[in-house]
């Protein structure tokens, strides 16, 4: 070592490496640092599936077991993809590095880490592109940004597009609209034709393939948790609720995450609808095999997203429903609002969705004929038509954290958020640059939520918890509220660490707290079972 | 009289602090975190802006233990989820050892015996520093892990309890 290049003892001790690696992004590897990333998929779910290369391997290993003519399969898998896809296509030629995208990724943001900034991301795939199906990239090479695809640009590409939540907040300041999201969704495809993904989006999807729902629940045990679910309310509420489960004719079929059922605190919202659709006499039926409104397929593949939407439609008609109703899931209405319609429709034996109640046509799901649950909700609130004791909710203090796919996916900003005002009394909103549009990630979507992947997802979670942690501090904010079965799962770990003392709740449990209902018992605890008046005053000590 | 010497360099000091652990990052990391963007848009420099100086100033003023533990706790909970070993996520109090170092030889008014007692002294404090940052580091890790098994119960608990059979 030469003389100038010793690190001095202070530094070592000091623990700061004042040179940093000088390398560019190119030649600097990968290096897989357990907690962040997720463990690699075991074969049978793959066979399953019926995908390509079904293998056993792990991302750590040197070898990963990639077929001889892996590279011959990922460049026939791109042109086949940039053949067929318009956006990659563009999304491949058109950036043109204004760097407006760079520091809007909650990844970058919370870990430094540059191939997290959404251009570098892009770049990995894009370098590629360029090298090999350009003609400037074919002469000029490395001068225009072109790269060599090999065994670690592989390994690069698994650790950084399963460390993308397909949020698509950088596209939202991207001046030509480039979605990084779009990008993250083809590397994962080209790596699934080689057997690689993450064990936590193939099993889900091939248990939802199997028995309709991620966590392969069979319709028996379905048909347990939602009477489960009825005798709860009874018991917190004293209101006797009716879950017709496969009722062929009712007006509505009814889809929500399956987290709902199984998962803490998704279950509570849960309650809440079963009080809604009581108190307004909603006809309508769950179905046990489209007993899952999220699809993991969204993660994984074009082709998987289709073979698991389809379920939703298939009942909707076997059912003979007139419209569906979709409950608070995030990226089931991603699929809902930007592919279901293409890929599954069109639903020409389904109605446009009129509220029974308030008569209002839903005009904007004309072709879809699905509404969200908070859609409905809202309308039902507008024309008042719900008896509401806002009270109940008093021992919350809520923000909203607009969960990424019914905000920037599906534009649903305002309805959530009119309904907490009216069935809560103390709302206050996150910072203008972290909510809306412009909301941050929980760091964990994209089926990132592993707990193998803590480490990663609380430096993705950083920014969302930070802006909690304002609110918790100015207002007193006790409750993040949200609509997203993978938020209410990740988001209670997020804050945990970062912002103690902030529970994590679904807007359609306050609207069950907040609901008058003939018949009902005194209401002395929520619908978590919880005293509400001993709550009260513990919130307001 | 370390006191009113460190007081008067205050704004300098911090500086330098804040530059050479930025400068500790990757240049793109470093770029971001010297640049632009409020608390919201960019926690980390915001977190350690405001940290350094409270810490800076609890360290000889009053505030006590627990608003420095509060403090570098801040700091750390970031630094220890940032891929950093134990002495890199606390590497930033050995930065400022060396700065109130630097300070104190570099102020041609001292006599070697008073600069001795004042080396010795910010040796001292920073040694305090060090022993809390260890500990809450250390609660950090210990809260992932302890998140992590909380993770894994709680999904197979709600399973359970409603009497589901999962098999891949
Ligand atoms: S989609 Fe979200 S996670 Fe992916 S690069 Fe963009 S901001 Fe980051
Ligand atoms: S904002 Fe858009 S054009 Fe600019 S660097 Fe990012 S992806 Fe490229």
């Amino acid at each position: 070592m030469s003389e100038e290049k010793k690190i001095k003892p202070n530094e070592i001790l000091a623990g700061i490496d004042y040179n940093p690696p000088a390398t560019g992004w190119m030649d600097t590897p990968v290096d897989f640092k357990k907690g962040t990333f997720c463990n690699s998929v075991p074969a049978k779910f793959m066979e399953y599936l019926g995908q390509p290369q079904p293998h056993e391997w792990k991302s750590y290993q040197d070898d990963w077991g990639l077929p001889d003519n892996w590279r011959e399969i990922i460049f026939e898998g791109m042109r086949e993809r940039l053949k067929k896809f318009r956006t990659f296509r563009v999304f491949m030629d058109i950036c043109v590095r204004c760097g407006a995208c760079a520091d809007k990724c909650h990844f970058f943001i919370g870990s430094g880490d540059p191939k997290n900034m959404p251009v570098l991301r892009a770049e990995l795939l894009r370098a590629v592109y360029k090298r090999d199906f350009t003609l400037a990239g074919k002469i000029m090479g490395r001068f225009v940004g072109a790269r060599k695809l090999t065994v670690q640009g592989i390994k690069e590409w698994f650790y950084y597009f399963f460390q993308c939540t397909e949020c698509r907040r950088c596209s939202v300041f991207c001046p030509y609209g480039i979605d990084t999201a779009e990008i993250t969704m083809m590397g994962r495809e080209l790596l699934n034709l080689l057997g690689l993904n993450i064990g936590w989006v193939t099993e889900p999807a091939a248990n939802c393939f199997r028995t309709g729902n991620h966590l392969g629940i069979e319709p028996h045990a379905f048909k347990d948790s939602i009477e489960f679910a009825c005798d709860d309310v009874f018991d917190n509420t004293g209101v006797k609720v009716e879950a017709p489960i496969n009722r062929k004719g009712a007006e509505v079929l009814f889809v929500s995450p399956s987290a709902d059922y199984f998962g803490t605190p998704h279950y509570y919202t849960l309650m809440g609808y079963l009080l809604l659709f009581h108190a307004v006499g909603l006809d309508y039926t769950w179905s046990a095999y489209a007993s899952e409104g999220g699809n993991f397929g969204l993660f994984h593949s074009h082709d998987m997203m289709k073979r698991l939407n389809n379920k939703i439609y298939h009942e909707a008609k076997r059912l003979k429903v007139k419209y569906i109703i979709g409950g608070e899931c995030g990226h089931m209405w991603r699929v809902l609002h930007q592919y279901m319609d293409t890929m599954n429709g069109p639903t020409d034996f389904l109605e446009v969705p009129v509220s029974h109640v308030t008569g209002t046509r839903f005009d904007h799901a004309a072709s879809t004929k699905m509404i969200h649950i908070s859609e409905f909700t809202a309308d039902l609130i507008k024309h008042n038509k719900l008896k509401l004791d806002p009270s109940r909710n008093n021992h919350w203090n809520i923000t909203f954290h607009d969960s990424c796919n019914p905000a920037r996916a599906m534009g649903l900003l305002e309805e959530p958020r009119y309904i907490i005002k009216n069935v809560c009394n103390n709302f206050h909103e996150m910072p203008e640059n972290t909510i809306r549009e412009q909301t941050f990630c929980c760091g964990s979507g994209s089926g990132l939520g592993t707990e193998e992947n803590m480490e990663m997802r609380l430096r993705g979670g950083l920014p969302r918890a930070n802006a909690v942690k304002y609110v918790k501090e100015k207002h007193g904010v006790n409750c993040l509220a949200c609509m997203c079965a993978i938020d209410k799962a990740t988001l209670p770990p997020l804050l945990e660490y970062w912002v103690p003392g902030v529970e994590v709740a679904g807007v359609h449990e306050f609207v069950g707290n907040a609901l008058n209902i003939e018949g009902q018992n005194e209401r002395t605890v929520d619908l978590r079972g919880e005293p509400i008046k001993e709550q009260e005053e513990k919130k307001d000590a | 009289m370390l006191k009113e010497l460190l007081e008067h360099r205050q704004t300098e000091i911090l500086k330098k602090w804040f530059d050479r652990v930025v400068n500790g990052y990757k240049p793109e990391a470093a770029r971001f975190l010297t640049g632009g963007g409020d608390r919201f848009a960019n926690p980390v420099r915001h977190t350690l802006l405001t940290e350094f100086e409270n810490i800076f100033s609890f360290l000889w003023g009053e505030g006590g233990d627990e608003r420095l533990s509060t403090a570098l706790e801040n700091i750390i909970k970031i630094t220890a989820v940032q891929d950093k070993t134990p002495s890199k996520a606390l590497g930033f109090i050995f930065v400022l050892r060396d700065l109130l170092f630097e300070e104190v030889a570099a102020d041609p008014a001292l006599d070697a015996g008073i600069k001795q007692d004042m080396l010795v002294s910010c040796v001292h404090q920073t040694d305090s520093l060090v022993s809390l940052g260890f500990d809450i580091y250390s609660r950090c890790r210990e809260k992932i892990y302890e998140i992590r098994i909380k993770e894994i119960k709680s999904q197979r608990a709600g399973v359970m309890a409603r009497g589901v059979v999962v098999d891949g």
